[in-house]
């Protein structure tokens, strides 16, 4: 009995100090720098998982689209969210109606300019009609560079 | 005599309780001591655990930040901002371009706490004297070394700029990099 007391006292001393050497480990401090760093990389991956958009390849992809009779004289375009969506206004001056018909319909063709628009006051006179068209649409990667 | 041995019985008695008392007692004690053994070794055991976790993942974390120092390129060094702009007057020159930069500015309010990284924000102008050297300007721009976000983007023929533009195209560029 008195022996068992003096083991359970030992082992207590022994697990007592092997807390007061974990307590005093710098556990904590490791924990906050790893979470940290753990955030930080998060930020990195979101600010590099963003769908960025090229001037260039949306203009070429315009260019092809792009038929006889047809002259550009303004192209804007804006990035509307990070997942790739831009909106579109291509003006210019068609040659008649049925070019811009065209046109559009050739645009149509793009998964970019999906949504084309041909307001009706473009469609009042009928020949060197100016036009404004919109669109809306997404980047699709596999076109992207 | 009857008497004595009556007394007898009952000091040794006593005594006997009294030792079975202690013996309980310190029964008791070696429970509560045992309980708070275990209790404690198991929580010692956690926080080890938790210890060599920690450790692996420090040395992940190492490792990781081996890879992530390659994407320290791809950002604009805010001390050098002037590097940048001249860096983007360069590539002006090289195209024959006039280029004014409208607009340029950092926001750094979410460096405070949770990120080392802040947002350049830029808004260009740039008159070329033909369609071919907008393009190339923009490719240009698009080839630099970092990350770069084009929020916007015009091209505007000087055919329809209202004699805003005496010749070629005209583009509006709004951008945002990112900042370390």
């Amino acid at each position: 009995m008195f022996s068992n007391g003096f083991l359970v006292n030992f082992e207590k001393t022994a697990v007592e100090d092997e807390s007061k050497m974990l307590s005093e480990s710098t556990l904590q401090k490791d924990l906050t720098e790893y979470e940290t760093k753990l955030s930080h990389i998060q930020i990195e991956y979101d600010l590099f998982s963003k769908e960025i958009i090229y001037p260039t390849s949306v203009i070429s992809r315009i260019k092809q689209k792009e038929i006889v009779g047809i002259i550009l004289n303004t192209v804007t375009f804006q990035k509307v969210d990070d997942e790739g969506n831009i909106k579109l206004e291509i003006k210019g001056v068609a040659k008649n109606r049925d070019t811009l018909i065209n046109y559009s319909n050739s645009l149509k063709t793009d998964i970019l300019f999906k949504d084309v628009n041909i307001p009706f006051s473009s469609l009042a006179k009928n020949s060197d009609i100016p036009f404004s068209l919109s669109a809306s649409g997404k980047i699709d990667k596999k076109n992207e560079k | 005599m009857k008497n004595k041995t009556k007394t007898s019985i009952i000091v040794l008695s006593v005594v006997m309780i009294l030792i079975l008392a202690f013996v309980i007692y310190l029964k008791l004690n070696q429970n509560k001591d045992i309980a708070y053994i275990v209790e404690t070794k198991k929580n010692n055991f956690i926080a080890s655990e938790k210890i060599h976790t920690i450790s692996g993942l420090k040395n992940k974390s190492a490792e990781i930040e081996e890879v992530r120092k390659s994407l320290d390129a791809f950002y604009i060094d805010r001390n050098n901002m002037l590097g940048f702009i001249e860096t983007l007057e360069n590539i002006a020159k090289d195209n024959q371009v006039d280029l004014i930069i409208d607009n340029v500015g950092v926001d750094e309010t979410h460096l405070k706490d949770t990120s080392p990284y802040g947002v350049l924000s830029m808004s260009l102008t740039a008159n070329t004297k033909d369609f071919n050297s907008a393009v190339n300007f923009l490719t240009n721009l698009e080839k630099l070394p970092y990350v770069i976000d084009f929020l916007s983007v015009k091209l505007l023929s000087a055919a329809n700029s209202g004699g805003d533009i005496a010749s070629g195209w005209k583009i509006s560029v709004t951008l945002t990099g990112i900042t370390n």
